[in-house]
């Protein structure tokens, strides 16, 4: 699996500018890439272009050096699974229905699941440590738990790479450890992950490559060290920062304005 | 028993009793008598008059109710029914134009009616899509809404400048019944909704992602926009038929998926056929209650739906906005 943009540009109909303008991008299997930056900056626009949710204005994305427009979206989904930033139901769902909706793109249209798909949802659901909760209603769940049972329902569709948008937004720290730990445990398995996040040092401490991403451009990439660099990172910001080690990872700091005169 | 076993038997006997109520009553044994044989004392009552609209009213109760619960997945909203899209609206003017025109018959109706609903959901997906956004339901349901009160307009100018004689028929036709039905309602129904109802039938599986919006049921692997085409047609054909063999009745898409969806869960596989059983019976004894409560006078059967599913629409409202 080989995900690939080059020069993509996004323009949404109507708007002034482009959401995304210019960007080469490559996610090869195994590794971890953040997607950082500001607010606004076209984080979302970018993965929606990249799985081919919104059409591309200019440039391109293949996937394994097909088109993305090209993919049908029952072929792209036993690929890349994606875990939305936020989404909702009117209706009360179980757990291991939710999950088991992962399986949708390896059903026949009228077929029921066979032994194999379950199994798929049963190592989803013990993975992503949500077994006990499946007969539980989706809207009884904490934030964690659904988010967890989202990433159980991503890992059913056996995807070779997994998206995921902002998944710890409405995380507690502990939670949003958690969530990392288990991504980064998935990787190590061999799956290829693409998260978009606001949190530059769980994602220095785990992403193999960093992304950031300003204005709809690329403004740098490379491992951790090459990102979370002082100067860049206050520019994008638009906030004087300070970045510093701890345990072996660079770590992101905000000043004062001022420039640290005071406290 | 399996839920599915228990809703068809009750379907079965509300059935059995619509057949033996009426200002003739049957009795059970002379009931199955007539079904038995064309010879026996009650048959011409039970085989040429009740059969067919015991059955006309079950098919189009099933019908609505299982439009009613695609429509509630499609626009994620266990509000909506096809009355609140706009799609009765507009399926009720053409066919008031076209009795009002003295275009009866029982083809012809039925035809103005699908080219008025079409015409509303063409409609209603354009005003909802302006400016090249993508399909939001939020904006469906106001489009369907500003829709309906156009339609409503529509009919009250047609009612206006009608005469007496075709003001009476119009007004009838509007408050719905099953006073007409006859076999040949019954086919020329059946021959109009078989198809759409196989359709949403089969695109159970889709109404599940549907359910839980655009971005997550496109990434698990469904073509949204086709799936929300194919449905909206398929309920819109079968909103028509419905309008134009028994005129406007409401509420029907919304009493039994709400309570089945209860008891069974929402997944549209098994909620689907229980639905149609559970609608089916429901407007079979809606329709038991119009023509023999104020007996000799039979009551419109959209005015023992409404009374049933307004208190209905109170307790969701209440619900849904909780």
């Amino acid at each position: 699996m080989i995900l690939q943009a080059q020069g993509a540009a996004i323009r949404y109909p109507g708007a002034p500018a482009a959401a995304v303008q210019d960007v080469d991008l490559t996610l090869v299997p195994g590794e971890l890439v953040a997607l950082v930056g500001p607010n606004g900056g076209g984080k979302t626009s970018l993965v929606h272009g990249l799985l081919g949710l919104v059409p591309l204005s200019a440039g391109q994305v293949t996937l394994d050096q097909r088109p993305i427009a090209r993919w049908s979206r029952r072929e792209l989904a036993q690929l890349v699974a994606l875990v939305p930033q936020r989404e909702d139901t009117p209706f009360s769902w179980r757990v291991e229905d939710m999950v088991g909706f992962g399986r949708y793109a390896h059903l026949g249209p009228l077929s029921a699941m066979t032994v194999r798909d379950r199994e798929a949802v049963d190592q989803a659901l013990r993975r992503c440590d949500v077994a006990g909760l499946r007969r539980r209603s989706v809207e009884t769940l904490s934030g964690g738990e659904w988010q967890r049972v989202r990433i159980a329902r991503a890992l059913a569709q056996e995807p070779a790479l997994l998206v995921l948008d902002e998944p710890t937004a409405s995380l507690d720290l502990g939670h949003e450890m958690e969530l990392f730990d288990l991504v980064a445990g998935l990787v190590a398995e061999g799956l290829s992950a693409l998260v978009v996040t606001h949190h530059l040092n769980l994602a220095a401490r785990y992403a193999g490559r960093m992304v950031l991403i300003d204005d709809g451009r690329v403004a740098a990439a490379g491992t951790p060290g090459e990102v979370m660099r002082p100067e860049l990172l206050s520019a994008v910001f638009r906030w004087p920062v300070e970045v510093i080690a701890l345990e072996g990872a660079a770590h992101v700091v905000p000043r004062r304005r001022d420039g640290g005169q005071g406290r | 028993m399996k839920p599915i076993a228990g809703l068809a038997l009750l379907a079965l006997a509300a059935c059995v009793l619509a057949l033996a109520v009426g200002a003739t009553p049957v009795p059970l044994h002379a009931l199955l008598a007539a079904l038995g044989s064309p010879d026996a004392p009650s048959a011409a009552i039970v085989r040429d008059i009740r059969l067919p609209r015991v059955l006309l009213a079950f098919t189009v109760g099933g019908c609505l109710g299982v439009t009613g619960a695609s429509l509630q997945a499609l626009i994620r909203n266990p509000l909506a029914d096809p009355y609140l899209l706009g799609i009765s609206g507009g399926a009720g003017v053409a066919a008031v134009l076209a009795i009002a025109l003295g275009l009866n018959g029982s083809w012809g109706i039925p035809l103005a009616a699908f080219v008025g609903g079409l015409g509303a959901v063409a409609l209603v997906y354009r005003l909802s899509t302006v400016a090249g956004r993508r399909l939001d339901p939020h904006v469906l349901v106001l489009a369907g809404v500003v829709v309906s009160a156009f339609t409503g307009a529509i009919i009250s100018a047609v009612l206006t400048l009608s005469t007496a004689e075709q003001l009476r028929n119009v007004f009838l036709w509007l408050l719905g019944g099953f006073s007409g039905a006859s076999w040949r309602t019954l086919a020329v129904f059946s021959a109009y909704a078989g198809l759409p109802l196989l359709a949403l039938f089969a695109a159970a599986r889709s109404l599940d992602l549907l359910s839980l919006g655009t971005e997550p049921a496109q990434s698990l692997g469904l073509d949204a926009g086709r799936s929300r085409r194919l449905v909206y047609v398929a309920a819109s054909l079968l909103t028509a038929a419905s309008v134009a063999v028994c005129g406007v009745v409401g509420f029907v898409g919304l009493v039994a998926p709400h309570a089945l969806r209860g008891l069974l869960g929402p997944g549209h596989r098994r909620l689907l056929p229980a639905v149609f059983l559970g609608s089916g019976g429901f407007l079979v004894l809606a329709d038991a209650v119009a023509r023999t409560v104020v007996r000799p006078i039979e009551l419109p059967v959209g005015v023992v739906t409404a009374l049933v599913g307004v208190p209905l629409f109170a307790v969701l409202l209440r619900r849904t906005l909780r």
